[in-house]
């Protein structure tokens, strides 16, 4: 492609200059301004400030992007030592890790609560716009009178309402990207640390540490299971140191052997302790699972059990409505006989007086 | 960086949107504060072709574009957005903006051309520009050099139809042809300048290939000298432009292809990267239109569009279990399957939630993708079956072999289920072209042809069989005999496993529409799967860029070709050298197919050998009924 743009503006000025008096005077943008403002019924402009936020929103998420960019190197570096210097400068300690990672989360779910703020302001002032009265007589003419396309200021209503939703997607795509960007280097550093525990579990040359180890390795062995081949590894490998030390140095005092056995049988001791623990935690889990699938299983059964009782309720409350209603038609079917039977007995009590009366 | 022509017309596209800065264009990364970023676009029609072929509205949302609109259409204004402008460089387009200019309609105008505007114009648009007081507005003008359109990677066309009509017919002035060519010249420039490297220029002699190569020549010439133009590069092998006549060879155009790509741009409408499908139900006799969009980034069509029909069904139902197993995994990972899971110190549920949250996107796009892809393949199968399009590949495959004239004659008379009258003309046609037949033969076949079909068009065959005699005069034709006979074979042997499988899994694709009759192409299928041929485009290319393997009479032909280049100082056409390229670019005046195109891509991807880079392009990429509406303008006309 081809910058023709410094040979136009030359053009403009040479057809300026030649045409001298003539020509207006080349209005600047605030006299635009004025004149657009003048003939403000011809340009409807919206005024609310949904432009500046907008773009403040961009700018905001491009310093995200920076910052996510720059502490991305020290955030995934991972400390060996724990009692490193505060004075190393590039370095971030796991605290200052932490909290930006919380400040982080914040930052963006602000930012996700402000676009739906800006998506349901949007949204209102669509539904101000007037619709287009679709039935009734007066709209047929009218439509008939008027043009075939939407008003101008319909026209303009529109356009820029979907130029300003796209505004808000493009905004979502960008805060989309800046989140996933984090939390991918917060995922890179959670696996390296996890690693880099498993490691100090198998790490025998650091002496100092075995109280901080100890207590990490009641844990780890529960959280590392997927990490099992990279412990045989590691191991494999202080094997080979080992053998490669014990060639190099065949002497060794007498003091020194003995120094070396004690702290042998004390990592066998504390490694023998380390899987009784792991094998009773084992245990107890599956403990649980058979006390869980007993527990479910009764829980079933009780659970039909009810079902039987509200069934049989169902069906002694249906007996007892249909006993019902045979017995009440019993009892009328019986009141309409004893009524018959008293009624002709007065009436044969009366006859019989009746002839006795009439023989005499 | 994509390196193939589509790959750079897309960044010299997306840099524009991003006015024509440097930096990444893509804006929802957001690697930087920036001062402009959501901008409104204009087009015209033939720009928005351009565009449209390689970018989405998703893609243009990324580059900041909120609206896009025709300039001819009516436009609200939006005094507070910059606009950038993409259109072609005539009066229409320039009043128009004037117009814009002068209402205020936008805040900032940035003005790119998609070819170059010539002086007079940059001048009166100047003027109009300063009288209107307005110019501060204007913040760039800008040639881009884009007016071609790019559909697959390698291939261009410059959307000009009716080309190969006007050049051949007897009555078209010489001021028409002149604006002809230099248009094609133009749209060839353009081509040229977006891939950055001057060419050599072989044309073929006596058409309108030598007037574009020499209106080309000086076009490029006159863009070198222009000092603010600077061709960096020299470092790179120069390619070789090869532009070429229609005429070299008729019958690629009629053909019947097996090839997947070839077989949609033939039997429904490819244009565009856009396919427009039509579906006959058992109901009525309308057909159901549906239109699809082909992205550039469709992993199907990449991959599988240059392969033939029954691979591509083999690969469409790989794929779809491919897609199925990946979806279950990710469905399996979060539910507990294993003791591990129950550990409520481990985050690995969370982390296969998340997995599989980040998978669920791309498994859908895949799915759209496939199930796309299988409704083609499912209306494909419906056409072929209806049209009995295999016997004619096989007919035109097997051209000179004495009895494929009886079988011809035999299907002439075969009633299918839907109208196939077009393709026998066109079958019947290749035969003209490639084989001599006696006349009494021509004659019987005519005789049939008017008895059956009274309504179709017969032109064409009068102004084929003129050509050929003509041809035979002037020995192109030699190309055709030749070609037969050098295949390269590539052992495409496909074992029975292949087919007994194909019939059931062409039934499961197409949900039991289909009934007995799949089993009779499968057989047929069976029975012939085509050896590869060279076209005879493809020897013409491989005898210039390639001279040591190519056959002793493509040599001879090529020979006698124009030989330019723009760079050399002095005078032109020294005589021609015998040497070998890596990069071409084949242009055809008068129209191009997406056969010639694959044929070329094979040549140029040949399992043994270095691979070359070779880009197809002509004034029209059409399908074989236009083709054949074309030669029945000029079999009317003469």
């Amino acid at each position: 492609m081809t910058d023709l743009t410094p040979l136009f503006q030359q053009c403009v000025e040479i057809v300026q200059s030649e045409l001298g008096g003539g020509v207006k005077d080349d209005l600047d943008s605030r006299q635009v301004r004025k004149l657009r403002n003048k003939n403000s019924k011809n340009y409807p402009v919206i005024k609310d400030t949904f432009d500046k936020e907008c773009y403040e929103f961009y700018n905001i998420i491009a310093d995200l992007n920076q910052f996510v960019a720059v502490i991305k190197s020290p955030y995934l570096a991972v400390n060996d030592e724990p009692q490193i210097s505060k004075s190393a400068l590039n370095s971030l300690s796991v605290d200052d890790k932490n909290r930006i990672d919380e400040e982080f989360k914040y930052k963006i779910q602000q930012l996700y609560k402000k676009l739906s703020l800006l998506q349901s302001y949007e949204a209102k002032r669509n539904s101000l716009i007037p619709k287009v009265p679709e039935s009734g007589i007066s709209s047929f003419f009218f439509k008939n009178i008027l043009d075939d396309e939407p008003s101008d200021q319909r026209l303009f209503l529109l356009t820029i309402g979907s130029h300003r939703e796209k505004v808000l997607t493009f905004l979502m795509q960008a805060l989309d990207s800046v989140n996933k960007s984090f939390e991918v280097i917060q995922k890179k550093r959670n696996s390296r640390e996890k690693q880099l525990e498993s490691l100090n579990f198998q790490n025998f040359d650091e002496d100092e540490d075995l109280n901080y180890n100890e207590f990490n390795n009641v844990l780890s062995p529960i959280a590392s299971p997927p990490l099992n081949t990279l412990e045989q590894t590691t191991a494999l490998e202080q094997e080979e140191q080992m053998r490669q030390l014990q060639y190099q140095q065949p002497q060794y005092t007498q003091q020194q052997l003995s120094l070396l056995e004690t702290e042998n049988k004390e990592f066998l001791t504390m490694k023998t302790n380390q899987l009784k623990q792991v094998e009773k935690v084992q245990s107890s889990i599956v403990d649980i699972i058979n006390i869980q699938n007993e527990l479910s299983f009764k829980l079933q059964t009780q659970g039909e059990q009810i079902n039987s009782l509200m069934d049989n309720n169902d069906q002694v409350q249906v007996d007892v409505q249909m006993g019902n209603k045979t017995l009440n038609k019993a009892t009328s079917r019986n009141k309409r006989g004893t009524n018959m039977i008293v009624t002709m007995c007065i009436i044969m009590g009366f006859l019989i007086l009746f002839v006795d009366r009439i023989s005499f | 960086m994509d390196e193939s022509l589509r790959g750079k017309q897309i960044a010299t596209l997306e840099r524009m949107l991003h006015l024509n800065k440097d930096g990444s264009p893509d804006l929802t990364l957001a690697s930087r504060s920036e001062e402009i970023i959501w901008k409104v676009l204009v087009l015209d029609t033939k720009s928005r072709a351009v565009l449209s072929s390689v970018l989405r509205v998703n893609d243009l949302l990324r580059c900041g574009i909120t609206v896009h609109s025709l300039i001819n259409s009516k436009r609200t204004p939006l005094p507070e957005v910059p606009v950038i402008y993409f259109v072609e460089p005539n009066i229409d387009n320039v009043l128009q903006i004037i117009d814009d200019l002068e209402n205020d309609r936008y805040d900032s105008f940035y003005i790119n051309f998609t070819a170059s505007i010539n002086r007079e114009l940059l001048e009166e648009f100047a003027k109009k520009v300063s009288i209107s007081g307005r110019s501060f507005k204007i913040k760039q003008v800008f040639d881009q050099y884009l007016d071609f359109i790019v559909t697959e990677p390698n291939l261009f066309s410059l959307d000009l139809p009716k080309i190969f009509t006007q050049f051949n017919k007897a009555g078209t002035d010489e001021d028409t042809i002149h604006s002809l060519v230099d248009r094609i010249a133009n749209g060839l420039l353009s081509t040229i300048i977006t891939l950055e490297n001057v060419p050599l220029i072989r044309a073929q002699q006596g058409g309108p290939a030598e007037f574009v190569a020499t209106q080309l020549d000086l076009k490029l010439r006159d863009y070198l000298s222009n000092s603010r133009n600077s061709p960096n590069q020299s470092i790179q092998q120069r390619p070789v432009l090869i532009l070429l006549d229609r005429n070299i060879d008729l019958s690629s155009m009629f053909a019947h292809s097996w090839i997947y790509q070839c077989m949609v741009s033939d039997v429904f409408k490819l244009q565009r990267n856009t396919i427009k499908l039509h579906k006959y139900s058992k109901d009525s006799d309308k057909p159901t239109l549906t239109n699809y969009d082909l992205d550039p980034r469709d992993f199907f069509w990449n991959k599988y569009s240059q392969l033939p029909f029954p691979d591509v069904v083999e690969s469409a139902d790989a794929e779809l279990n491919t897609y199925k197993n990946d979806a279950r995994e990710v469905t399996n990972k979060t539910g507990i399957s294993s003791l591990k899971d129950i550990d409520p110190s481990a985050d690995n549920d969370t982390a296969n939630i998340q997995q599989a949250v980040e998978k669920l996107p791309e498994l859908s796009n895949r799915k759209t993708t496939l199930d796309m892809h299988m409704d083609i393949l499912a209306a494909l199968i419906n056409e072929l079956q209806a049209k009995n399009l295999d016997k004619f590949f096989e007919i035109e495959q097997n051209a000179n072999d004495p009895k494929t004239e009886k079988e011809f004659l035999e299907l002439l008379v075969q009633e299918a289920e839907r109208d196939n009258s077009v393709d026998k003309l066109r079958t019947f046609l290749i035969l003209t072209l490639l084989v001599d037949l006696p006349k009494e033969y021509i004659d019987k076949v005519k005789k049939t042809f008017i008895n059956k079909y009274p309504e179709l068009n017969f032109d064409s065959l009068n102004y084929i069989l003129k050509f050929k005699e003509h041809s035979k005069l002037t020995n192109i034709s030699a190309l055709n005999d030749t070609t037969t006979q050098s295949s390269y074979s590539s052992a495409n042997n496909n074992t029975s496993a292949l087919l007994s499988g194909l019939s059931s899994k062409l039934y499961g694709l197409t949900e039991g529409k289909i009934s007995g009759g799949l089993s009779s192409i499968a057989s047929k299928i069976k029975n012939f799967i085509p050896e590869k041929k060279q076209l005879p485009i493809t020897s013409v290319v491989e005898a210039i860029m390639d001279p040591n393997n190519a056959s002793n009479t493509s040599m001879q032909l090529t020979d006698d070709y124009l030989y330019l280049d723009p760079k050399a100082r002095g005078g032109h056409s020294k005589p021609p050298r015998r040497q070998s390229y890596n990069e071409s670019l084949v242009f055809v005046i008068g129209g191009g197919n997406y056969l010639e195109y694959q044929n070329l891509q094979e040549w140029a991807n040949q399992p043994n050998k270095p691979s070359k880079k070779v880009i197809y392009g002509s004034t029209d990429i059409m399908s074989a009924n236009d083709f054949l509406l074309e030669c029945n303008e000029l079999g009317k006309s003469s």
